[in-house]
This record gives C-alpha cells, structure tokens and sequence, in this order.
C-alpha cells in the first residue's frame, strides 16, 4: 500500500467513525475573481497582488529598453519590472508600464579563473543551472523553487539554506543598472560602489537591473537526506545540524507534532534517489485530513502522526542545480520572516502555541531556514547571521487573520521581513530595522528623484514630502 | 443524536473514491514525449515565444503541467472553455506562473499557443 492511501484510509476511518458533517469545513473559500479580458490584468502567481497596466512590454535587447525608458510619451508613467510573479508582496502593481526581462537571458559571459559568471537579469534560476555547469561554474546556493527571474529574486534577496551561505544577493560580484534616464551604469565594490551595495538588493527601485555577476563555486554533488521526525527532537538538533551540514532546513507540519528535516552534503556518490514523496502531493493529503479532522485536534494529531512516522527517509544524490528545488503546483500565500539566530527557537515555539490554539483551519507546514549574514544595504540578512521562519495560508483562504497573529511575534524577536513577502510594516519601521535604510533612499533619490520607478507601495515606503511631483 | 449516525456510508466511500481519484490519469506514451520535446509552432514569432515561455514545462513533463499533444491530458481542459484557458494563462495556475511567463503576450497569442500545445500528436502524425 502507498503511504499517501496509508493516510487516506485513515482518514476516511476515522470520518466512519467519528464524522460530524457540521464540524467539517463546509466547501472552498472564495476563489479570487475572474479577470477580465482587455485589457488582461497582471496577478502574482498567489493571487494576492493585482494590477490593470497600461502596457505590458519585454524588450529583447538593451537598445530596446533604453527605447522605452528615453520615450517621451512615457515620461509620466511609472515602469515596474516584473519576473516571474512569485513575490507576495506589492513590489509589482501599477497602472503604468510593466517591464519583462524575459527576452534578456543567458549567461552572457564568464571569467573560469574567478569563477564568475555574467548573467542576463531575465533568466529564470531553472535556465542557469546546465549553462553553469557547461562552463565548470555552479552556483553556491538555491532557494526551493527555481521559476523565478534572476532579476526580481535578487532585488528581494531571496535565499536557500545553508548557515555558512548568503542569500543569492551576497555572491553578486557585480551589476549593470539601466537608470531612469537610460544610461548604463556597470557598478561593483570598485565602480559606483554606493550604487552596488543599493542594488544588490534593489526592489527594482533603483532602475532596472539588465545583468548581474555572480560569483560561483565549482560544480557539486549533493546528498539530499529527508527524514520525518518529532517536532521536540527537530528543535533540540536543530542548530547543531545547522551548522554541521552544508544545507539544512525543516518543515513542521501544524497539528502533527511531527516534522520532518532537509539536509544536504556534498558527496562523489552515484546519481541516485529513493521514491520521493511529492510536496504537491502531501500538501493536497494535509488539505484533506484538516477539512475532515479540523474538529477534533487530538484525532487529527493522532492521525497525522500516526501516517508521518510511517514515512520512510528519502536520499536523493544529484547534481546540485538538480537537488535544491522542487515544483510548486499548490498556490499560497505567505508571510517570513528572518530573525537573528538566538531569537528563533522562542519564536518558533511561540508560533506552534498560537496557531495550534487559534487556527485550526490551518494545514500548510512552517518552514525554518539557514542564512548567512551578507552586506547589502537592504538585505534582511545584512550584518546577520538568521533563521528564516515562513508561514504559509492556501491562497484561497484569508491569510489575513493568522499573520495579523504571527507578525508581533517576529517582530518582537527582532524579524526582518523577506522582501518579497507578505507583512504589514510601514517606512519607520523599516527605517529602524535597517542601519543603511537613509543611505539607499539617498541613492534611489539620486538615480530617480522623479520616482518613475516607485510604484504605490514603494512610494509609501521610500518617498519623503515633495519628492515625487 | 450525532450526526454521523445519520450519515450514509456512501458518503464515507465517495469521499475515499474522491481521494483515491486524485491518483488517475494516463502518462504520456513515450511518442507523445518525443512530440513535445521536439515540435514547436510554424509561426516563427509563436515559436520564439512557445521556445521561452512554455516550452520549459510543456515539453519536458515533469511538472504538472500537460504535454504539448498529449491530447487526453488537454481533453479535460479544452472542455473548460478557451477563454477560461486564457484567464488561467493571465491568472497563472497550479505552479505556472502569471502570463505563463510571456509578459508581453495578448489574448489572441495564448489561444494560438493553447490550439499549438493541445493539437494531439497522433493527429499531426497521422
């Protein structure tokens, strides 16, 4: 018998015997609207931001982009670069133009000896990793999934997990920004270094980043190990793990106490894997036990982790552009946050303890990652090493409620938020959690006082009175 | 009384049956496989935009996403409606992102590339 029908038939013995209908979520929460058809709206691919541009345009070559930035006619008009649309957060809407890197990919470049590569900012980290390795060049980290553009999971210094490896923003070596204006600007610690350590991590307010070098490592092999445990015992091992293995991160999946852990380490194996539990899958399964066992959190504990520690640990070796990521098929929404290393253990448990007293709808695992301090201006992770803890609501459900609960508590260990993830926080706030918060506003407001690049939510953060006409 | 005695154990089996249905579906014959890996549309302009916006997912079948010419993969979504095809492209769904990550695309380009991708193979074949 398969594991997954291992869980469905225990939940469906446990509605033969226990079922009350009316204690079960009764259908889907609202579906996000139908879009219209012309002109066709922008979503991110949660659903949460939505935007009706004027234009949508991807210029195939700098001139092009250039074109469009020194058009008059478009003097007026706000551009924002958009990627793939996995932020979750307003960095993209606008009623203005909408900027696609797409036709602008490839690795353009490469220095063997320095082992950097010169990237165009619109490929996707699924399009690197075989050019990468043609070249003997891998890159030293990824995040776990690989749909997004270069260009927007850098400006949101989107990460993997590995203590002793940066967020993808800390091995940029250098950059090329088209500004407002459209001038050319090749920037690094060396050339425009002010601008460098802006737009490392830029929200695409700065210009629009058209190239990046990233310094990369030799290609690798890893070991990916997945292993199902109890909650206590992934917490107690957690930072010893950390630090002893090359990538490490666990998943809890709420109203189980059972987790399970990630870990991968370099090895010169043989390309191999076990069977491998599909996430898709198991998202899907954790769906189905809460709309039937919600009502009764001890029988959904039982259940559930009576089915988590039936699993099996799962090996897989791989190259390593190979073994970081996995498809993400079941949407959501989701707020993280980084926190300094010594804070996340008292957070996490915090968070358990609500969401486990509170919100029984809940079903989407938390995750905790690993991060090494960098030095961009407006990384989440500048100056501090962090643990990155994420929550998660299905994208047709109200986030609002459990993050609305979860956010003080991050807050109130020392969280910084992912960039391109969901949060409520204002320009103060983020003022006082940044050192260099003045010093990028100052560089944004000499690369483009008009704000052509700001966008609502971007104006509210970074524009001070009289900026923008 | 509670009310699961006054449930049908027809409801308990549909919601299994539901559960178990959730693992059906054929996999692609290793033509079909061969179809999407290698065809891509006559247009050159579709084909440049089929080449780095879809072909990534839709040719290599290892997400979810249907094969170009797996026709009984695309049967069930056809059935849908195009224009609901279209706002799923615009919408993005499952794991494909917003515009099927053709920014720049109209409305008429993604139902060329939905009527490219969901032609069956054994018809182009034939």
């Amino acid at each position: 018998m398969q594991r997954r029908h291992f869980l469905q038939l225990l939940v469906s013995t446990a509605i033969a015997s226990h079922l009350t209908g009316a204690n079960a979520r009764e259908g889907a929460l609202p579906a996000a609207g139908e879009p219209s058809q012309s002109p066709l709206p922008w979503r991110n691919w949660s659903g949460s931001q939505t935007c009706l541009p004027e234009n949508r345009v991807a210029p195939a070559n700098i001139d092009e982009l250039r074109h469009l930035l020194q058009n008059s006619e478009h003097a007026g008009t706000t551009i924002r670069p958009v990627g793939s649309g996995h932020s979750f957060s307003a960095l993209v809407p606008t009623d203005g133009i909408l900027v696609s890197l797409a036709r602008m990919i490839g690795v353009l470049s490469h220095d063997d000896q320095q082992c950097q590569a010169r990237i165009a900012a619109g490929t996707l980290l699924g399009q690197v990793g075989r050019p990468l390795d043609a070249i003997n060049q891998a890159l030293f980290n990824m995040p776990d999934i690989d749909q997004q553009a270069l260009g927007g999971l850098l400006a949101t210094a989107t990460h993997g997990t590995g203590a002793r490896l940066m967020s993808l923003s800390g091995y940029v070596e250098a950059l090329t920004l088209m500004t407002a204006g459209g001038e050319l600007l090749e920037c690094s610690r060396q050339q425009h270094p002010e601008i460098f350590h802006a737009a490392r991590v830029g929200l695409g307010c700065l210009g629009i980043v058209t190239d990046v070098t990233l310094q990369n490592t030799r290609p690798y092999r890893l070991r990916k190990t997945t292993e199902w445990l109890p909650l206590d015992d992934i917490l107690d091992a957690a930072d010893a793990r950390a630090d002893q293995h090359r990538n490490y991160e666990f998943y809890y999946i709420p109203f189980s106490g059972m987790g399970f852990t990630s870990q991968h380490d370099l090895t010169d194996e043989p390309v191999s894997a076990t069977t491998q539990l599909d996430q898709n899958d198991g998202a899907r399964d954790l769906q189905r036990a809460r709309d039937y066992l919600a009502w009764s959190p001890r029988l959904r504990r039982l259940i559930l982790g009576g089915y988590i520690r039936s699993l099996d640990k799962e090996v897989k070796v791989a190259a390593s552009w190979q073994n970081y990521t996995s498809d993400r098929n079941v949407r959501f929404n989701e707020m993280e946050y980084h926190l300094p290393r010594e804070n996340w253990q008292a957070a996490f448990r915090e968070i358990v303890s609500v969401v486990e007293a509170q919100f029984p709808e809940v079903f989407f695992p938390f995750e905790v990652r690993f991060v090494k301090a960098d030095d961009a201006w407006l990384s989440p992770f500048y100056q501090r090493d962090s643990v990155s803890i994420a929550v998660h609501r299905f994208f047709e459900e109200d986030y609002q409620p459990m993050f609305a609960a979860l956010e003080p508590i991050l807050l109130r260990h020392g969280g910084r938020p992912h960039w391109g993830k969901l949060n409520t926080l204002k320009s103060g706030d983020f003022r006082a959690l940044y050192p260099r918060w003045q010093d990028f506003l100052e560089v944004r407001r000499s690369l483009d006082p008009g704000g052509r690049f700001l966008n609502p939510y971007l104006a509210s953060l970074f524009e001070t009175a009289g900026e923008k006409t | 009384m509670r009310l699961h005695q006054h449930l049908p154990r027809a409801v308990v089996a549909t919601i299994t049956i539901g559960l178990a249905a959730c693992n059906g579906g054929h996999s692609p014959s290793a033509a079909i496989q061969a179809h999407a890996a290698n065809s891509s549309p006559a247009s050159p302009e579709l084909a440049a935009v089929y080449q780095r916006s879809c072909q990534t997912c839709h040719a290599r079948g290892t997400s979810d996403a249907p094969l170009t010419g797996h026709g009984e993969a695309w049967q069930p979504r056809l059935a849908k409606g195009m224009e609901t095809l279209v706002d799923n492209v615009v919408s993005g769904i499952g794991g494909m992102p917003p515009y099927g990550l053709c920014m720049d695309c109209n409305a008429e380009q993604f139902r060329q590339l939905i009527r490219f991708m969901a032609t069956p193979a054994e018809a182009e074949d034939h």
